[in-house]
């Protein structure tokens, strides 16, 4: 490792830590890097970006992975009624419009918009759980430019 | 502002929460046969939870109204639409003046109320909007709606216009909140569990085998169910030893069992005295969920103690309550 790799990663770390990305799992040649965020540790998050090249590019990081959050405290639920399939499954595709799930506070259910575009990777909350204020609900992996 | 019926329907009435102190008279109650989803539909148009609404039976007729209103619709899903978009419910939705509200086949449920800021203002008899249709008493000429009726809105409270304000903000002719509200889904998981009934007057003069099929068996709800009662079909249930009675009080949600042994559930537009042998007493909160219920339907019972049924009662209306501040919260936050 020369000194120019050890200036890269330490660029590459300010701008993670800038980043709204909560990890990053990066191989270029033999060097292999991993970071991640101390408030997203203990969930599970498989983002891996596959190729990112940031030598000399200024904010051509596109994260690969989003995470929806809470909107509100409450009580979450993934579908319009007990009876009615969820709104998103893993794996569906949406976009910033599509409501993904509903929270209920004094019986008033708020819609849950996903406010980016992608596709469910994962679902991080049950039907019925009660949720926090900006409580990760869905990761999205977001379109690669 | 009037609203203006369009079309005919099944069973179309102006309801509020009903005309009581009069039964003593012979007056009954009457009122919304789902009283949870009248007072919701009201108050999220900001409307007091009394104010008289539509309450629409199987089939809903067309409606329009000759003014921009706001609109709820809460009870049974009759598959809403406003000028050909369908609308959601359970919401304050604004209506641009003209625009028709129109209904499909019931999707679940059986009656959908539907309130208008404002309420409908149609002469209050004997205290209350309600029409009792077999006594030709209040609501709108104390009968059914018909095509080409019209009745008029009465002033749109200050909830009602800041909701207004905020919904013909959106660039949609129709528009709604992002947020519903209600204390209970009509969804099949709901409408079929058990029905909680307390012992009825005459409970312990019936059969054992009788009081153990009442809880064993389903009962299917006939062809005659009205807003005064159902007829319900199963297994038969009789008492151990006949005997002649004097009338009775009655009430909503009684369950008689006349001589020929099948179940009869008492509901908004009851007698006020009846003569047949009562089994048992169904809970407010579940007379409200057997309005949501079809003739075909089917229903099981469940024998609670008193204190439970009380228990019930004012944990749905603490339900309630939290629902009312929920969506007064939202109003006064600009609505989103």
């Amino acid at each position: 490792m020369d000194k120019t790799d050890k200036e890269w990663i330490q660029e590459l770390m300010n701008k993670f830590q800038q980043s709204e990305i909560t990890k990053i799992k990066i191989r270029c040649g033999e060097i292999e890097l991993e970071m991640e965020k101390e408030a997203s540790r203990g969930k599970k998050s498989s983002g891996i970006i596959s190729e990112t090249d940031t030598d000399g590019q200024e904010g051509s990081q596109n994260p690969a992975e989003e995470e929806i959050l809470s909107p509100l405290v409450g009580t979450f639920y993934a579908a319009p009624s007990p009876d009615e399939e969820p709104f998103v499954k893993e794996g569906a595709e949406i976009t910033a419009d599509t409501v993904v799930g509903m929270v209920e506070s004094m019986k008033v259910f708020t819609e849950i918009p996903a406010g980016v575009q992608g596709s469910v990777q994962k679902i991080l909350v049950h039907d019925g759980d009660f949720v926090e204020y900006d409580q990760p609900l869905f990761t999205v992996r977001t379109e690669q430019p | 502002m009037n609203m203006h019926i369009l079309g005919n329907s099944l069973m179309t009435t102006v309801q509020d929460l009903g005309r009581t102190g009069y039964q003593k008279y012979g007056v009954n109650v009457s009122g919304a046969m789902d009283p949870y989803s009248l007072r919701t539909a009201n108050r999220l148009t900001g409307n007091p939870e009394n104010a008289a609404a539509l309450e629409m039976t199987l089939m809903a007729p067309s409606v329009v109204f000759d003014g921009p209103s706001v609109i709820a619709l809460a009870g049974a899903d009759m598959n809403p639409s406003a000028g050909g978009i369908p609308v959601p419910m359970n919401r304050p939705v604004y209506l641009p003046e003209g625009t028709v509200l129109s209904f499909g086949r019931p999707r679940r449920g059986c009656r959908c109320y539907m309130a208008v800021s404002g309420g409908l203002d149609v002469p209050s008899v004997m205290g209350s909007r309600s029409t009792y249709a077999r006594a030709s008493l209040g609501g709108f000429q104390g009968r059914t709606l018909i095509k080409g009726d019209s009745l008029p809105v009465g002033k749109m409270p200050e909830k009602g216009k800041k909701l207004q304000n905020i919904l013909e903000k959106q660039k949609r002719k129709t528009a709604w909140t992002p947020w519903s509200a209600g204390i209970y889904p009509i969804c099949e998981s709901f409408l079929f569990r058990p029905f909680r009934y307390t012992e009825g007057l005459q409970y312990s003069d019936f059969s054992e085998e009788s009081r153990t099929a009442l809880e064993r068996n389903r009962y299917r709800v006939t062809v005659h169910a009205d807003r005064m009662g159902y007829r319900l079909e199963g297994e038969k249930l009789h008492l151990a030893v006949q005997k002649e009675m004097i009338s009775e009080m009655a009430s909503l949600g009684t369950i008689q069992i006349p001589s020929e042994g099948y179940p009869i559930v008492l509901m908004a537009e009851h007698q006020t005295c009846a003569g047949y042998p009562e089994i048992g007493q169904i809970i407010l909160p579940d007379t409200a969920r057997a309005a949501q219920l079809k003739p075909g339907d089917t229903m099981t019972f469940e024998k609670i103690s008193l204190e439970e049924a009380e228990n019930i009662y004012i944990q749905t209306e603490k339900q309630m309550r939290a629902m009312t501040a929920g969506i007064d919260a939202h109003i006064e936050q600009g609505g989103l």
